[in-house]
């Protein structure tokens, strides 16, 4: 499994690509990370497998 | 695991959530019905990535994965995978965000297999369009043009095996089939799926 240490360098690309990503809302409405940044914003990725 | 940390989340929320500060989940899930309904543990905000989204703009190949973003957008700080909260450094770290610190040094992403992930958005489409059969073609194929992406091997897995996958997540069962796959090859020790 990819461990950050042996993976190429960050960029804010990624921070941009990642904020502007498009998601849904629980209830199908479009939404990205960027209309819920606050200070901080932590975002946990998960999955129900 | 993924989804048993969602308690975990829900008192370490209670505990340390400032004014400022906000926590979203992202439920990289395919299957939005089962992703809503274990977000009920929890009173933060849960987002759906059903397509690899996330996967796309970060390069990951598997999952959990912990983000934290300044109110400008700033990417401070990330983990990737292996973000457990139940894990002592891991809970330090987030409480280090909570207090405002950032990384060293810009976090680091692999690449992404746009190819790959874009079969996988195309094999979700179909599922939810009640195309299962293509969906699993084309998560195969995508998984075959992307075999360390445990995103797609176990979306898969998901798929085929919703017995494993009930309120207890069999790990000796995943353990079992990694070993099957690594001796049979993954389309032969998941003979149910389609031929890519």
């Amino acid at each position: 499994m990819p461990r950050p240490a042996d993976q190429g360098r960050g960029s804010s690309t990624n921070a941009d690509a990642g904020l502007d990503a498009p998601l849904r809302m629980l209830d199908a409405r479009a939404t990205t990370l960027r209309e819920h940044l606050a200070d901080p914003l932590i975002v946990f990725v998960w999955a129900s497998w | 695991m993924c989804r048993e940390q969602l308690p975990v989340w829900q008192r370490f929320w209670k505990e340390h959530a400032t004014a400022r500060a906000a926590l979203v989940t992202v439920a990289a899930d395919a299957d939005t019905a089962a992703a809503a309904e274990h977000a009920r543990q929890l009173d933060a905000p849960t987002l759906i990535d059903a397509d690899g989204a996330l996967a796309r703009a970060f390069g990951y190949r598997a999952i959990p994965n912990g983000f934290c973003f300044g109110p400008d957008g700033e990417l401070r700080d990330a983990v990737i995978p292996r973000f457990e909260i139940r894990d002592d450094a891991i809970r330090a770290r987030v409480e280090g965000w909570l207090a405002g610190e950032r990384a060293g040094e810009t976090p680091a992403f692999g690449a992404p297999d746009d190819e790959a992930l874009a079969m996988f958005q195309s094999g979700v489409e179909a599922r939810e369009a009640g195309r299962r059969e293509e969906a699993l073609r084309l998560w195969h194929r995508a998984y075959l043009h992307d075999p360390k992406s445990f995103v797609v091997r176990k979306q898969i897995w998901r798929e085929l095996y919703p017995e494993r996958f009930g309120e207890r997540i069999d790990l000796d069962w995943q353990r079992e089939q990694i070993a099957r796959e690594k001796e049979l090859g993954f389309t032969a020790a998941n003979p149910a799926l389609p031929r890519a």
